[in-house]
């Protein structure tokens, strides 16, 4: 261990927090009015005010479940069961991903959420299933560049 | 205003900053892919680090520069492959700098995007 990494002292700059807070968004996951072919995500967007003056940096950690608190680069994987006229096979998608930015007025939340039950495809290649709601909650700090 | 955010105690692990600042890259021709240097820390080891970035160029500074949209990590039940409208962006840290790659999904090319980071000192892996 190198000695160095015990030193502190004022001549080291650290992040100082401006703001805290949390968010509840609510995505249902309804894709169906998008349009059909492929295995996506439905987008809830929302903000909050960032009354810091400036456009901060952020740190985030959010959760799906209350428990289980994902890093923000986190993209959570699930499998479902696509059934079609040949036979059916296994499928991987995203049942949930966040991304927060900052501007100088607001922060920006983007929620995706692809989670769904089996997918059906009928022999015109239309593809049916149940969407599954998500609560997302987002924990951020935003702390000063300087 | 709580005097505890006045304090400072050797009580806390900080994260002591190593450098931060902002550099411009220029986003690559549409639907091609770039990797970017985005600074030269030298400190001899993968430290942890912070970045995001004006990706799309709405003023709005994205962590990682990832904009999600309904497509991400799409995979494709019928049809052709899906078409991303945001820049991709992935990023990692060697011994010895900060690099991005960005993949420029739309139509448009070109654009300089302003990429900030804060690197921190100690944390050797």
């Amino acid at each position: 261990m190198d000695p160095d990494d015990f030193l502190f002292n004022s001549d080291f700059p650290i992040d100082k927090v401006l703001q805290t807070g949390e968010v509840t968004i609510v995505n249902d996951g309804n894709t169906s009015s998008m349009t059909a072919g492929y295995q996506r995500g439905k987008i809830v967007t929302s903000s909050a005010p960032n009354t810091t003056g400036q456009i901060c940096s952020v740190r985030y950690v959010w959760s799906i479940d209350g428990t289980n608190w994902q890093s923000p680069s986190s993209h959570l994987w699930y499998s479902f069961t696509v059934s079609h006229p040949s036979g059916s096979s296994p499928m991987g998608a995203v049942q949930g991903a966040v991304a927060v930015g900052i501007s100088t007025s607001s922060v920006h939340f983007r929620t995706l959420n692809g989670s769904h039950g089996a997918v059906s495809i009928n022999s015109s290649g239309n593809a049916s299933y149940t969407p599954i709601s998500r609560t997302f909650r987002i924990k951020y700090a935003l702390f000063a560049r300087d | 205003m709580d005097q505890n955010e006045f304090s400072l105690s050797t009580d806390t692990n900080y994260m002591k900053r190593h450098i931060a600042g902002t550099v411009n890259i220029t986003l690559p021709a549409s639907s091609q892919q770039t990797t970017y240097t985005i600074v030269n820390h030298n400190l001899g080891y993968a430290p942890q680090y912070n970045l995001d970035a004006n990706i799309t160029g709405s003023g709005t500074y994205w962590y990682g520069g990832e904009v999600l949209e309904e497509l991400t990590d799409a995979g494709i039940l019928s049809g052709s492959a899906a078409t991303l409208t945001f820049p991709t962006v992935r990023h990692w840290a060697t011994n010895n700098a900060i690099m991005m790659r960005v993949t420029n999904n739309t139509s448009s090319s070109g654009g300089t995007r302003p990429v900030r980071y804060v690197i921190y000192l100690d944390y050797k892996q």
